[in-house]
């Protein structure tokens, strides 16, 4: 009797606190508008990137987008991986920085600590529009050169990965982005290890 | 606990009294600037999800070990990895495969807090 008056009580309190907390999804995009932190804001926005979204908050995202001036934003990248339209695609992949102002996203992604993996979502969600679209391909192959230690590892490898597939395309986008000959070797070289395996 | 020291002239990487060899550099910006290093034993990267310039291509593992400079450095990124694919690094330690194994059997059985939170780099 005595347990089953304290599952009932778990349930009710369970019940009680289901009711009270905000749906997780909603939960984090309140994290990332108020953080404590920038990593903070970093962590919800990532975390919130996995999830699949409600329309109403999808709603309210893109509401805040629009005020939004162009510039990088977790609303831009989660409009752009939830939505995955040509629309938010092509916002996403015209606001993404370019060169050296990458490494700010590198480096909060480090102070982060490295949440779902060495390679930030946002440049693999770009890495994946990349395989068919060269504006996408053309602010990938621009941080080459500023991308350092892990970070520029784990870029190149997936630069590599495309170009094992289609040189002619990241060859193209290595002249527009006057990418030295001392960087694009590396590709080659990478991108001809992978030939092996693939 | 010991701290980890890299010395880049006989590419050895020192923990204790074990001794792994390991390269720095060959791409990108070159090799790790010397100095004093922070080793972030709670951020470390584990899967197959990462690139393959960090897998130990004996065992098929690959994992990360960030490590962040105690000094001002304009460069970033830096970690402790079996060194995949193409030999040679973009600045991190890059463990070589026959070494990379023992190295991380060894941080797998070393309780967290015994871990080495510090590297020290020397020409």
């Amino acid at each position: 009797m005595k347990a089953f008056a304290l599952l009932l009580g778990v349930f009710t309190i369970s019940a009680c606190a289901n009711t009270a907390a905000p749906p997780l999804n909603q939960y984090l995009y309140n994290l990332s508008q108020n953080p404590k932190d920038l990593s903070q804001q970093y962590q919800a926005c990532l975390l919130l990137g996995e999830l699949s979204l409600s329309e109403k908050l999808v709603a309210k995202i893109t509401k805040h987008q629009e005020k939004e001036t162009g510039s990088f934003s977790c609303n831009t990248y989660l409009l752009a991986k939830q939505n995955y339209d040509i629309t938010s695609l092509n916002r996403f992949v015209n606001a993404f920085p370019r060169g050296a102002k990458q490494s700010s996203l590198w480096r909060r992604h480090a102070e982060s600590g490295y949440l779902l993996g060495v390679l930030p979502a946002s440049f693999k969600l770009l890495s994946q529009v990349a395989i068919q679209d060269n504006n996408a391909l053309d602010t990938l192959v621009s941080g080459i050169a500023f991308a350092d230690g892990g970070h520029g590892e784990a870029l190149i490898e997936v630069i590599a990965k495309i170009h094992a597939r289609m040189p002619a395309r990241v060859n193209q986008s290595f002249k527009r982005m006057n990418i030295k000959s001392r960087d694009a070797d590396i590709i080659y070289n990478l991108s001809t290890h992978m030939k092996g395996k693939l | 606990m010991s701290d980890l020291l890299f010395n880049k002239t006989t590419k050895t990487l020192t923990w204790g009294a074990e001794h792994y060899k390991a390269i720095t550099g060959g791409f990108g910006l070159g090799p790790l600037p010397d100095g004093e290093y922070e080793v972030k034993t709670r951020n470390v990267v584990v899967g197959s999800h990462l690139a393959s310039g960090f897998e130990n291509t004996l065992t098929g593992n690959r994992w990360f070990i960030p490590i962040i400079p105690r000094f001002a450095s304009a460069r970033d990124g830096f970690g402790i990895h079996p060194d995949g694919n193409v030999p040679g690094t973009k600045g991190c330690i890059g463990l070589q495969s026959s070494e990379a194994g023992s190295f991380w059997r060894r941080w797998l059985n070393t309780p967290l807090t015994a871990r080495p939170t510090g590297v020290t780099v020397k020409p």
